[in-house]
């Protein structure tokens, strides 16, 4: 069972190689100058036009609140979606069990997606 | 064998950087760290064959739960960089209670909680499972998780308060 997670393991292995190996290349064939101008902005770059430690508007705070709140429903989708095909093969009675009560959860969600909207939520004024 | 070898090495990684998030004088790297130890803790789940609670751990908390704490970071203002080392009793306090508290809870655990053997059913917790029984046992449940979440959407919308009257007397527009 687990071993079927061994492709994701060699994966981490293969990044991590590889971001070590490029960063170390970078390190020892690279020659170590230090100036002021490598500190710059790059090409395309604006300068800093202010601290970046500063308090930022709640409204971020807001949008990931709201963001966690519709990730959760969605990582309620993934068990519905996986056993619903066997189950609508199943039976007729299943089928519509399961699609009326997914559609009722997301129709609930969607009361408050409706909310959000006419409170403006979304609106970035 | 191989599994232990794993199971360790993502332990470890789990607890240093848990110690690194309670520990940095950073809170940014705090919750960075907090994202590795996160990914640590999926990697624990899927040897513990609950592979769809590994996708959760990385899709809500690594994901969503990781953004929140980065905000609230940013919203509170810091101005230092790192702060600096206040009150070194409370600290070495915190030190002594949390260590003994540790030792203690290693030493119940291995004393009473059972952990020989396999167990007693094959512990199956993949996505099929979980759907399974949750439109069998916990339908009621997961309708009532929809109510909730909508408390919470009205509940964020609340607490973030914006409505126009506020905006107007608050004043201060930040960018």
């Amino acid at each position: 069972m687990t071993h079927s997670y061994l492709p994701i393991l060699i994966m981490l292995a293969i990044a991590a190689v590889f971001g070590a190996t490029f960063l170390s290349l970078n390190w020892v064939v690279g020659r170590h100058q230090r100036n002021p101008s490598k500190l710059d902005p790059y090409e395309s770059g604006v300068p800093l036009l202010d601290v970046n430690r500063k308090r930022v508007n709640v409204r971020f705070y807001q949008i990931a609140m709201l963001f966690i709140i519709f990730d959760i429903e969605a990582a309620f989708l993934y068990p519905w979606a996986v056993i619903y095909r066997e189950g609508a093969l199943s039976s007729r009675a299943t089928a519509m069990f399961l699609f009326t009560e997914m559609l009722v959860f997301i129709l609930l969600l969607g009361v408050g997606y409706v909310y959000v909207w006419k409170k403006k939520a979304f609106d970035w004024k | 064998m191989f599994e232990y070898l794993i199971f360790f090495f993502f332990a470890a990684v789990a607890v240093i950087f848990a110690l690194v998030v309670i520990l940095h004088r950073n809170p940014v790297v705090g919750a960075l760290s907090l994202v590795v130890s996160f990914f640590a803790l999926a990697v624990m789940y899927v040897l513990l064959d609950a592979p769809f609670m590994a996708a959760l751990q990385i899709i809500v908390y690594s994901g969503a739960i990781m953004v929140l704490f980065l905000f609230v970071i940013m919203l509170l203002n810091l101005q230092h960089e790192k702060e600096p080392s206040t009150r070194p009793v409370q600290q070495w306090l915190g030190y002594l209670t949390s260590s003994a508290f540790a030792i203690s809870l290693v030493y119940y655990l291995g004393k009473y909680a059972v952990m020989s053997g396999a167990l007693p059913v094959p512990f199956i917790a993949d996505a099929r499972a979980i759907g399974r029984r949750m439109f069998e046992a916990y339908i009621f449940p997961f309708e009532a998780v929809s109510i909730l979440l909508l408390a919470a959407i009205v509940g964020a919308l609340m607490l973030t308060g914006r409505s126009e009257q506020r905006e107007n007397t608050s004043g201060e527009v930040i960018r």
